[in-house]
């Protein structure tokens, strides 16, 4: 019983970390810079997209991306993210 | 012991008095005055941290409650120095909530163009693709639709405009109530065209979407037009057109 329930805790701390390494973290030192990085490089993949299962796997990894900078930094740095992601749909 | 009772009911009604006081004291707190230059600076630190609409409620109200009090506690004139104080404070807030405003509603349109793009993107990889002449023909369709509603629209701006003659023509001279209700109906109509015409463009753009991303390159239709040639005389030969 003993056994069981450490083997339960140290799964269940995988998990945890598992679950917050899948979280994106946006750093505070220059934001606005790490916005127009990102948007460019996950925009542009989602632009150049062969199929529609790449579009999909882009597309969730800019979705996350807008998610972490609304949420963790928001103001001038997420207007940049949205913006410059939509210029280069524009190129669609 | 009659006098004794009297005392009782004396004693209950300052006690209901005091209640009632008491209670709408602490629904109406009456905020601490100091010097109307020391009020004024404390609302202008907190003018400087408000960020929404009801931040700026609640400064106004503060404001508010502050002039009461100068008035109750001073007279007029202290209460109106006090409010020429606050007064380019609250138009600074007020200035300070419009910018803010604006930058909301950029980041908003921004956030829809990014939705809405995504969205339509796709749409585009999963609408099913028939051939070259089914697609022009959908195109042609949702085309033709626009065309509709444009007329729509140019006969129901004729109305609205007749309406607007007949609404002036009254024998009173005054508006006709019945020709305003009927250009505010024709007014709606025309708003429900143009957001017709904007789905129908966006359908068009969509369809040509899906043929650039699923195919590399949007349908051409074979048209034939009259070429005027070198010699003078007219041939006819067949070009292509890309839609």
């Amino acid at each position: 019983m003993k056994r069981l329930f450490i083997m339960l805790c140290a799964a269940a701390a995988m998990v945890g970390c598992a679950e917050k390494g899948s979280q994106v973290v946006i750093s505070d030192q220059n934001p606005e810079n790490e916005a127009y990085n990102i948007s460019g490089e996950l925009a542009y993949k989602v632009v150049e997209a062969q199929s529609y299962e790449e579009f999909k796997r882009a597309r969730v990894e800019l979705e996350k991306y807008e998610e972490a900078f609304r949420n963790q930094i928001g103001g001038e740095a997420y207007l940049i993210y949205l913006e410059e992601c939509n210029y280069i749909f524009e190129e669609l | 012991m009659k006098k004794r009772d009297n005392m009782i009911v004396v004693g209950i009604g300052a006690a209901f008095v005091f209640a009632i006081f008491a209670i709408s004291y602490l629904y109406n707190p009456t905020p601490e005055i100091t010097t109307p230059e020391q009020d004024a600076q404390m609302l202008g630190f907190k003018a400087e941290i408000i960020r929404t609409e009801a931040d700026l409620r609640e400064l106004e109200k503060l404001a508010y409650e502050y002039e009461i009090a100068y008035r109750h506690s001073y007279n007029g004139a202290k209460a109106m120095y006090f409010k020429s104080l606050v007064e380019p404070i609250m138009i600074a807030a007020g200035d300070r909530r419009e910018a803010i405003r604006a930058e909301e509603d950029i980041l908003a349109a921004a956030q829809h163009n990014f939705n809405q793009k995504l969205q339509d993107i796709d749409e585009a990889w999963t609408m099913p693709l028939g051939t070259d002449e089914e697609i022009l023909q959908m195109i042609a369709q949702n085309e033709d639709s626009i065309i509709a509603l444009e007329a729509e629209i140019a006969e129901l701006q004729a109305r609205k405009e007749q309406l607007g003659e007949e609404a002036w023509s009254g024998p009173s001279g005054s508006l006709d109530q019945k020709c305003l209700e009927e250009i505010g109906k024709v007014e709606a109509n025309i708003k429900k065209c143009v957001a017709s015409i904007e789905k129908f463009e966006r359908k068009i753009e969509i369809i040509k979407l899906a043929c650039r991303l699923q195919r590399g390159e949007e349908p051409v239709a074979e048209v034939a037009v009259d070429v005027e040639c070198d010699c003078g005389d007219c041939c006819e030969e067949s070009v292509e057109e890309i839609l």
